[in-house]
């Protein structure tokens, strides 16, 4: 790790201990927003809501800045919209926009002046099924029309960029104003607390990203599973120190429950996850850069599936080894289970992940 | 032994079918269909079902209201409510309370207690955990003393569920602090709720719902009356009460349930073009988790199916029966949860709708979180495999 990782880490570490604690979050999660703009501020000023946007658009560093900063947002189970506009909304707008598109969106999404989500997933069909949502040109624009669901953080984009089918069969990505006629949203959450929102969209005028779409949501996606692995691991670290310290503590039948040699092998296999984890989320991360599609991809499906085996395990285990208090609301051990648990089923599950490499499976 | 049911027990599950497809209302049909627990009042609606039917207490003495079914018919009638899916009959009050009320209460409590049990005309709710006494349950510490004609509760009780909805508590109370083992100091009470100086606060849990409660005891002055059998021989009620729950205690009809489910939700759910049960890895997943079931389903047959009296047996068996079917169980749960993807992950509270997914399957999520609580109440996955090591092998 470079000295600006270590410093970029420690700032961010230091300020999600100082506003971050549970009790703090449980607070962003009850009021209206459903998360902290004071944390968006401040998140802002530290330059996060820029990383891995290109340099020309106010942009700096890159996946590896990311996966530092998701770590610790994943330890903190941080409810923000940062992967939902600086990762998912951003890369789709970087990869997919014109210079002049750009120039006009991303210094402000930079910023953290704009946010802006990615509006792909349809009702009734899960990771990789064709997209119904249409865009028909109308003049100069076009005009889509579909349904989008759970949209991470849609409810309060100032910009959405949605996918649809183009009339050559083709996907491409549109830019549409939140207040566009013709679109109804629903505001929602996720059991993790994220924020969604369904979208209806009938003959929305918007505004097409004039690159390849599906690349430039293929990035989006792939930037966006690399930086939730990280928050993985990070929820998975988290939650196994909060366990190690409550079986040192926790007393049963008179000495401490991390006593039994049974319960200290079953924290030992949990970090042997975590560990396993860290490293295929960190191969994630350098797979980003990888110029081979086919590789680029494989290393993301085993990376998925390797954290989503894990993490359901030290999720699980946290629990157990808990016990009853850590099925409750109040606590945070369940919590660390209910973020991995939403968290595999974003950008693809295992099982799907899985079927892609047992396609290309080479004899 | 057969494992094979005879001619006489398919008679009964058909009798059983019939019953239910006549009687159980909808409305708790379907909220069972969602992997959520049964409302209190509909806990109540169906007990006076069964109870008309002469089957509100299956493992009660005859003389109170039972059956005198059979072990394994038992477990045939519990397989049918939970497939149908219905609830069992009221757990607390049918399952739990009263066969220790008719086995060692006194003549009086028996009178008194028990034709209000099975109408629930009365319901219970247990406090036996602590904050300090979980899988040490012998560690309570609530105390009560004795004070002329009455005892003086004082202390805390844990995960109490239907708190807020019950009219009395039974309790296992510390009645002598100084006794030679901490299981020989422990009494049996029962607690009108009702009484001054009881405060019940309840316990959010992480499938977003309220199941459980803590129940605070300051200075709550009880009637010796209320003690069942003798003092100090709490323990022993408490151990048989627990024995008596693990006939039923796999929950097979329950996995088998969820599991049909996720086999109908993953022909509807679509997956790159096609529904989600072509894919062959998830016809795999479904029939491995269905083979472990039969297994479990066999060995249920087989404590069953054992000779009254061979307690090592049953007690190994049982152990079995809790892990096992608390994993099996959750792997069902968590297949049908994960089949029904981030549509099953949507906050079902506050007003969020769920999108185009058949609403049983909207609440996959909230019901597998709810689900890992399987391997920790009742004696956790961990307390099971101390009980076979020691008990079953004689590993110390």
């Amino acid at each position: 790790m470079t000295d600006d990782s270590a410093m970029l880490r420690d700032s961010v570490t230091k300020m999600l201990a100082a506003h971050y604690d549970f009790a703090a979050r449980k607070r962003y999660i009850a009021s209206p927003q459903g998360w902290s703009e004071a944390m968006w501020g401040r998140y802002a000023e530290l330059g996060l809501t820029a990383l891995g946007l290109p340099e020309a658009q106010g942009g700096l560093g890159g996946a590896e800045e990311l996966a530092i900063v998701f770590e610790a947002m994943g330890r903190a189970l941080a409810l923000e919209p940062l992967l939902a506009s600086t990762v998912l909304g951003a890369t789709a707008i970087a990869r997919g926009g014109s210079e002049a598109q750009q120039a006009r969106v991303l210094p402000k999404v930079a910023a953290g002046s704009l946010r802006v989500a990615l509006a792909h997933a349809e009702p009734g069909s899960r990771h990789g099924g064709a997209i119904t949502t249409a865009g028909t040109p109308d003049g100069a624009a076009w005009r889509l029309a579909g349904r989008k669901v759970h949209v991470l953080h849609g409810d309060q984009a100032g910009l959405l960029v949605v996918s649809a089918r183009l009339p050559d069969g083709g996907t491409g990505l549109f830019l549409l104003a939140p207040e566009a006629t013709g679109l109804v949203g629903h505001a929602g959450r996720l059991q993790d607390g994220t924020r969604i929102a369904d979208l209806l969209l009938e003959a929305v005028p918007a505004e097409r990203l004039e690159g390849d779409g599906a690349a430039a949501l293929e990035a989006a996606e792939q930037a966006g599973l690399a930086a939730l692995l990280a928050a993985c691991v990070g929820a998975m670290d988290a939650a196994l120190g909060l366990t190690v310290e409550y079986m040192k503590t926790r007393q049963q039948f008179g000495r401490a429950i991390g006593s039994y040699q049974a319960l200290q092998h079953r924290a030992a296999d949990m970090l042997v996850a975590v560990e396993e984890a860290r490293s295929m989320a960190a191969m994630a991360t350098e797979a980003l850069a990888e110029p081979d599609p086919a590789r680029r991809a494989a290393d993301l499906s085993r990376a998925r599936v390797i954290v989503t085996r894990c993490g359901r395990f030290v999720g699980q285990q946290a629990v157990q080894l808990h016990g009853g208090i850590g099925m409750t609301e109040e606590y945070a051990a369940g919590h660390y289970l209910r973020f991995i648990t939403v968290s595999n089923q974003l950008f693809g599950d295992a099982e799907w992940h899985l079927a892609r490499l047992a396609e290309r499976l080479e004899a | 032994m057969t494992l094979s049911l005879t001619p006489a027990e398919r008679a009964f599950i058909a009798e059983v079918r019939d019953f239910l497809r006549d009687s159980l209302p909808d409305h708790i049909r379907h909220q069972c269909a969602k992997g959520l627990a049964p409302h209190a009042p509909d806990l109540r609606i169906w007990q006076r079902l069964l109870q008309e039917r002469g089957w509100g207490a299956p493992a009660w003495p005859v003389a109170y209201g039972g059956t005198g079914w059979s072990l394994r018919q038992r477990l045939l009638f519990q397989r049918e409510l939970d497939l149908a899916p219905a609830p069992p009959p009221h757990p607390l009050n049918i399952g739990l309370v009263g066969p220790v009320i008719a086995e060692f209460g006194s003549a009086a409590q028996r009178a008194h207690f028990l034709p209000k049990l099975i109408r629930l005309d009365m319901t219970f709710c247990q406090g036996f955990s602590e904050p300090g006494a979980g899988s040490d349950l012998a560690a309570v510490r609530t105390s009560a003393t004795r004070d002329g004609e009455d005892y003086i509760v004082q202390g805390q009780k844990m995960w109490t569920s239907f708190a807020t909805e019950s009219d009395w508590i039974f309790c296992l109370v510390r009645t002598d602090a100084n006794a030679a083992k901490p299981q020989l100091g422990i009494s049996f009470l029962l607690v009108d709720l009702a009484s001054p100086g009881i405060t019940v606060r309840p316990i959010r849990t992480i499938d977003g719902q309220h199941h459980v409660n803590e129940v605070f005891f300051d200075q709550v002055r009880v009637p010796a009356t209320n003690l069942v059998g003798e003092e100090n021989k709490g323990w022993d009620y408490a151990k048989y009460l627990l024995v008596n729950e693990r006939v039923g205690i796999a929950r097979t009809g329950r996995a088998r349930e969820r599991l049909r489910r996720a086999r109908t939700l993953a022909a509807e759910v679509m997956q790159d073009g096609r529904p989600l049960i072509e894919a062959a890895a998830w016809r795999r997943r479904i029939a491995e988790l269905e083979a472990q079931l039969v297994a479990l389903e066999m060995t249920e047959l087989r404590l069953a199916s054992t000779p009254a009296g061979d307690a090592k047996a049953m007690d190994t068996l049982g152990a079995i029966l809790k892990l096992r079917g608390s994993e099996i169980l959750q792997g069902c749960v968590e297949t049908l949860a994960e089949v029904a993807g981030l549509s099953g992950l949507r906050d079902a509270m506050d007003g969020n709708e769920p999108d185009d997914i058949v609403d049983w399957a909207a609440t996959a999520g909230s019901s597998y979180f709810y689900s890992r609580a399987q391997s920790i109440f009742g004696g956790t996955s961990e307390i099971q495999r101390n009980i076979i090591a020691k008990a079953s092998l004689g590993l110390r």
